[in-house]
């Protein structure tokens, strides 16, 4: 379920940037006689890259929100479950505490994806 | 007798929204091997279109391009191409945009040592061995042109086909780029045809300069023979009256003959 709500930043981001390679870098593939999967592999998937990757970042974002979202509705465990459970208590000092958590494990992943990115991204150099 | 690349009546029309649109008819050219020869004229003329179709990036309609006997009908390392925008990949370093050129053509070929010899042969023939890690965006246009340069050489092909390889540079580098194509040129002996909008360009590189007509349906409207002995040098060049008779010959051409499109349908 997870997985459906974030996969599409991914999916389309991949998308656009598979239409928006330069036709000249497609011309430098045929001049050289790449086959499909040559083409995939050396053009495609490193021209789409910062794309890709961009729709990650947004899909991860998404999957971290849907992730908490879920936990309070399915209950017993989690950060989410968490929240409901202290709230049905009226502890709001530990909703506080859970809130800034969970920002800043958001955060976390945030950074993380920017090193990645930075690291396979030929735009960043 | 045959020549080495022959394009027989060859023309292209484009299907449109409205009809179709003729961009060349009738195009007759026969290049000898080793000959360097650019192709002029005004913009929107059909000059890349004629390119792409020798290329193989583009099906001619009608007619028929033969090299070496051979119909061109897709594209080939065979006929490389130089870009007018380099078309580096970015994400590779120099090293590597050539490698990738050099790797696909002679996979059979040379062995891995052979192959890296040569990739670093043909980066050394355009003076770019010093750059080899570095990445396309950290070079200058002039540089970025000569790893462009290099990757089509390196593919040994029977002809280099340019399309306006120097059209966006800036007049010094696009000279000492003249000066660098005018020696491999001469040292390999490569059979060139090169489009430029540039008619010293023209005259100073080329054995013969194909003048196209107007679009739409171009064609050729005149060939000129640069008659100037080689090696030629910028500056005596200036002086010589071969030198002044080809470039107004070209002048005329394009600013008198070729001025009004309505005048080219004639």
């Amino acid at each position: 379920m997870i997985f459906i709500t974030c996969i599409w930043p991914t999916l389309l981001n991949t998308a656009a940037g598979v239409r928006a390679i330069p036709q000249d870098y497609l011309n430098v593939a045929r001049v050289l006689k790449l086959g499909p999967l040559e083409v995939a592999r050396k053009i495609l998937l490193p021209a789409a890259r910062p794309y890709i990757l961009t729709g990650m970042r947004l899909s991860l974002g998404i999957a971290w929100m849907v992730i908490v979202a879920a936990e309070m509705l399915t209950g017993g465990i989690g950060i989410g479950f968490y929240v409901w459970d202290e709230w049905n208590n009226l502890n709001v000092a530990s909703i506080i505490v859970a809130i800034v958590v969970i920002g800043l494990v958001g955060i976390g992943l945030e950074m993380v994806m920017n090193v990645l990115q930075r690291r396979f991204d030929y735009t960043a150099h | 007798m045959k020549s080495y690349l022959n394009v027989e009546d060859t023309g292209i029309e484009f299907p449109m929204a409205q009809g179709s649109f003729r961009a060349l008819r009738n195009v007759n050219l026969k290049i000898e091997r080793g000959e360097f020869i650019s192709i002029i004229g005004h913009s929107g003329c059909g000059k890349s279109t004629l390119l792409n179709i020798i290329a193989g990036l583009l099906n001619a309609t009608e007619g028929v391009v033969l090299l070496e006997d051979r119909e061109v009908r897709e594209p080939g390392p065979e006929r490389a191409v130089v870009f007018q925008n380099h078309s580096l990949l970015p994400w590779l370093t120099v090293y590597e945009n050539v490698q990738l050129a050099v790797d696909k053509v002679f996979a059979s070929m040379k062995s891995k040592a052979e192959r890296h010899a040569w990739t670093l042969e043909n980066l050394a023939l355009v003076r770019m061995e010093q750059a080899v890690d570095k990445r396309p965006n950290e070079l200058s246009g002039g540089m970025k042109q000569r790893v462009g340069i290099a990757r089509a050489l390196a593919m040994e092909p029977k002809v280099l086909l340019m399309d306006e390889p120097f059209g966006a540079l800036d007049a010094l580098t696009r000279a000492s780029l003249q000066e660098a194509l005018m020696e491999i040129h001469t040292r390999l002996g490569n059979t060139v045809l090169m489009i430029t909008h540039d008619i010293d360009e023209a005259v100073l590189l080329s054995d013969r300069i194909v003048m196209m007509t107007n679009g739409p349906a171009a064609t050729i409207g005149d060939v000129l023979s640069v008659k100037l002995p080689r090696p030629r040098h910028r500056l005596t060049l200036a002086e010589e009256p071969a030198y002044v008779q080809a470039r107004a010959a070209v002048l005329k051409f394009l600013y008198e003959r070729e001025r009004r499109p309505s005048e080219a349908a004639a």
